[in-house]
């Protein structure tokens, strides 16, 4: 085996993803070709350094800071859904349906829609309260902050299934 | 008590769901039952998840970035984007490989960022972690090796840095950072052995030091 194919296997060979004959081959290597023994070495202390970095622990307030984004973001959603003309709303869900529920039913009734659920799901989940849709300055501009931000929502195209993202695009009114 | 709270203080059995998620498919694992039981309204299902990846993820993004000040905001934000997206995810794929690449995208959008949302210090030194008993000296230099590693790691190209990350702090598989990645299982050993050969060559003399010492 030559030192060039040695080079190219060596880290697949020190994560042991290569199979046991190919990782023969580069364990007889190292024992006589001091170059690549030196590189394996060297890409040994690495991980040791890699692994000994410090890890950041989530604080203490990582929780609710999650949870007031992802509250921010639902009310966005609902509100947005409610603020886009009616022409934009049709086709994904039914809104004489919604019109009857008044406007925080409604306004979870959007959320859970845009959420997405699997399609055999045909009612709604026991989603609780979302009592806090009433738009309040602070929920205003939080609005504001989080329509800038799902811009970046778009950019999540390289899942598989974008229906929940293309429908947040539409409601947001960035048909672009 | 906020809404949010009490949103996730739903008695919804994230155990019962999971049984439910067995029964029609024994195949999946813990966290794709956790991501149905979610899909189909179980909130703290969802809330499972969160707390059992939110370390992972904070790492990832401090990692990525290199910056640990952006890195608690940047796992908010890619853990929303999972809550928003949750439809999108199907049971087929580990349920760790779809949330490695909303969190690859999303750190990704971030340094590419014209302008990064804070203006600190890339990393703090003093952070880094020293072993009891050491001399001052070998402290000053393991703390040294480490900014130097987390820099370096961070002026990685992404790829080359997003496949070493998966492997080394997430101890993934080469196959599982292939899916997370959608590239092949032959460009992830090619860029983790990059990524390799890089590092050593640009940290040679820290890590000459640390020879020396040991
Ligand atoms: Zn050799």
């Amino acid at each position: 085996m030559r030192c060039r194919e040695v080079e190219k296997q060596l880290s697949a060979h020190l994560d042991g993803e290569l199979d046991a004959a190919a990782s023969e081959r580069i364990t007889a290597h190292l024992e006589h070709c001091e170059g690549c023994k030196a590189r394996a070495l060297a890409y040994s202390t690495l991980d040791g350094a890699l692994d000994a970095l410090p890890r950041h622990e989530p604080s203490e307030a990582f929780d609710d800071g999650f949870r007031a984004k992802l509250q921010a973001a639902r009310q966005a959603q609902a509100q947005a859904s409610l603020d886009a003309p009616r022409s934009r709303r049709r086709g994904f869900f039914s809104w004489p349906l919604l019109a009857g529920l008044g406007g925080a039913a409604a306004a979870v009734a959007l959320a859970v829609l845009l959420i997405g659920r699997s399609p055999r799901d045909t009612t709604l989940p026991p989603r609780r309260t979302l009592a806090a849709v009433q738009p309040s300055d602070l929920a205003l501009a939080q609005h504001l902050e989080l329509l800038q931000n799902y811009r970046v929502v778009k950019n999540l195209d390289e899942l598989e299934n974008y229906d929940v993202i293309d429908k947040l695009d539409r409601l947001l009114g960035d048909d672009k | 008590m906020s809404y949010a709270r009490a949103q996730f203080g739903d008695d919804c059995s994230a155990a019962e769901h999971g049984a439910l998620g067995l029964m029609g498919e024994p195949q999946l694992d813990g966290d794709a039952r956790l991501m149905l039981a979610f899909q189909q309204g179980d909130q703290s299902s969802f809330e499972a998840l969160f707390q059992k990846h939110k370390r992972a993820i904070v790492i990832f993004a401090s990692r990525f970035t290199g910056r640990v000040d952006e890195a608690e905001e940047l796992a908010q934000e890619i853990f929303v984007k999972c809550y928003l997206a949750a439809s999108t995810y199907e049971p087929r794929a580990k349920f760790t490989t779809w949330l490695f690449r909303i969190a690859r995208n999303h750190c990704l959008n971030e340094v590419r960022r014209p302008a990064r949302r804070v203006a600190g210090e890339p990393y703090d030194d003093e952070r880094a972690r020293t072993a009891p008993g050491q001399s001052p000296e070998a402290q000053a230099q393991g703390r040294a090796l480490s900014a130097a590693v987390a820099r370096e790691l961070a002026a990685l190209p992404e790829n080359q840095r997003s496949a070493l990350l998966l492997s080394r702090e997430q101890g993934m598989s080469y196959e599982e950072i292939a899916e997370t990645m959608d590239v092949s299982i032959g460009a992830v050993k090619s860029l983790i052995n990059r990524a390799r050969k890089r590092l050593a060559s640009r940290l040679a003399k820290y890590m000459e030091h640390r020879h020396a010492m040991s």
